[in-house]
């Protein structure tokens, strides 16, 4: 696995968080609906979207914890 | 006009493309040529109002589809003339005959609503349509009054069976397919997006095709079904009317133009779309032999 790839079930939730958020907001706001933002939208919310979270305080915390018990290991 | 068929039939083409091609025809020439006809005529179909006043078209199907108008991006010929210049330009064989695929598909997809395309154009400025449902751009009810007739007629179902069609091959969509057959077909182009974004954002703008135009089927249809309390005869309504009725929905007067007799348009698309594989597959060898000769005098120490 790269470093770059991530796991089968992260990989679903992060495009399902797009598809629901996107079809969601487009009901409402249909400039939404272009060829532009659609594709970046995903884009964006595959790529950006778990930068995001692993910056997260908590789960920096949490990632450092889990290095240090491989570490001790 | 088609919505998301569009989108779902990029996949489709990609999905089946003759065995020996597989791995060698550029996804961005089939995305291309499939977005190309209403690139170049969309934009002004709907139009745009500044301050109250509208910009765009008078005659918004003769416009789109029509001659005079900007029908000819909807045609085989003007598919083969760009195809041409393409292949002149780049010499690239994977990239023209995707292009040209792309293309077709979208002219041919076409011929379904009211108006349909010039498919034999510049030798007959007849439209050729199977008049399925009815086509709906109007200067007055832009791109809502559109979506809402097309998702409620059989438009709907063309835009599920592509989507039937791309998903009964989802193997085009895994990350395995993309790497070994997609980038496979266009290194340079993958390898030079690469430099921006991880391979994560790069299999996510593969899919973005096909996530748009699911996103777009399931938000118009969840808009005009849910959403919208549209005024029909005097009667409001809690969502449009389905109609799956031929030349649908009945509250939308389908626009047309002077045509061929519609017995005739689907037998007809469907010749002109084994013409096009034919000749897809009839120059495929010799459109290599041209590619490596160019490369050869570009790049002497190039093998084929």
């Amino acid at each position: 696995m790269t470093e770059d790839e991530f796991g089968k079930v992260e990989e679903a939730l992060w495009y399902g968080i797009a598809f629901v958020s996107y079809v969601v907001l487009a009901i409402w706001h249909k400039w939404l609906l272009n060829w532009f933002v659609g594709p970046l939208w995903l884009v964006a919310t595959v790529w950006v979207g778990p930068l995001v979270v692993r910056r997260l305080p908590w789960r920096r915390r949490a990632h450092a914890a889990r290095v240090g018990q491989a570490a001790r290991r | 006009m088609s919505w998301a068929a569009h989108q779902f039939e990029v996949y489709a083409i990609q999905a089946h493309l003759p065995k020996r091609m597989r791995g060698k025809v550029s996804f961005f020439g089939i995305w291309l040529g499939d977005f190309m006809p209403d690139f170049l005529s969309k934009f002004w179909v709907y139009g745009i109002t500044v301050n109250g006043q509208h910009y765009g078209s008078l005659i918004p199907h003769q416009w789109h589809r029509g001659w005079p108008g900007m029908g000819l991006t909807h045609t085989p010929a003007l598919a083969i003339v760009l195809t041409a210049v393409i292949f002149a330009w780049r010499r690239s064989r994977g990239l023209s005959v995707g292009f040209l695929l792309g293309y077709a598909a979208h002219a041919l997809t076409d011929v379904n609503d009211s108006v349909g395309t010039m498919l034999l154009f510049p030798f007959s400025t007849e439209n050729w349509s199977a008049q399925a449902w009815a086509y709906s751009a109007t200067i007055d009810g832009g791109k809502y009054l559109d979506a809402a007739a097309y998702y409620s007629s059989l438009g709907l179902a063309m835009d599920l069976i592509w989507l039937v069609v791309a998903l009964c091959s989802w193997r085009v969509l895994t990350r395995q397919y993309w790497q070994d057959v997609v980038v496979a077909a266009d290194v340079r182009g993958w390898s030079a997006l690469g430099k921006v974004l991880p391979e994560r954002a790069l299999l996510a703008l593969y899919r973005a095709t096909f996530f748009y135009g699911l996103a777009r089927l399931v938000s118009w249809n969840a808009w005009a079904r849910l959403v919208a309390r549209p005024t029909i005869d005097g009667v409001t309504r809690f969502g449009y009317p389905i109609d799956l009725s031929w030349t649908g929905p009945w509250w939308m007067p389908a626009a047309s133009l002077d045509g061929v007799n519609p017995w005739l348009v689907l037998p007809a698309a469907a010749a002109l779309l084994g013409a096009v594989y034919a000749a897809v597959v009839l120059l495929w060898a010799p459109m290599g032999r041209a590619e490596v000769a160019f490369l050869s005098r570009k790049r002497p120490g190039h093998a084929a």
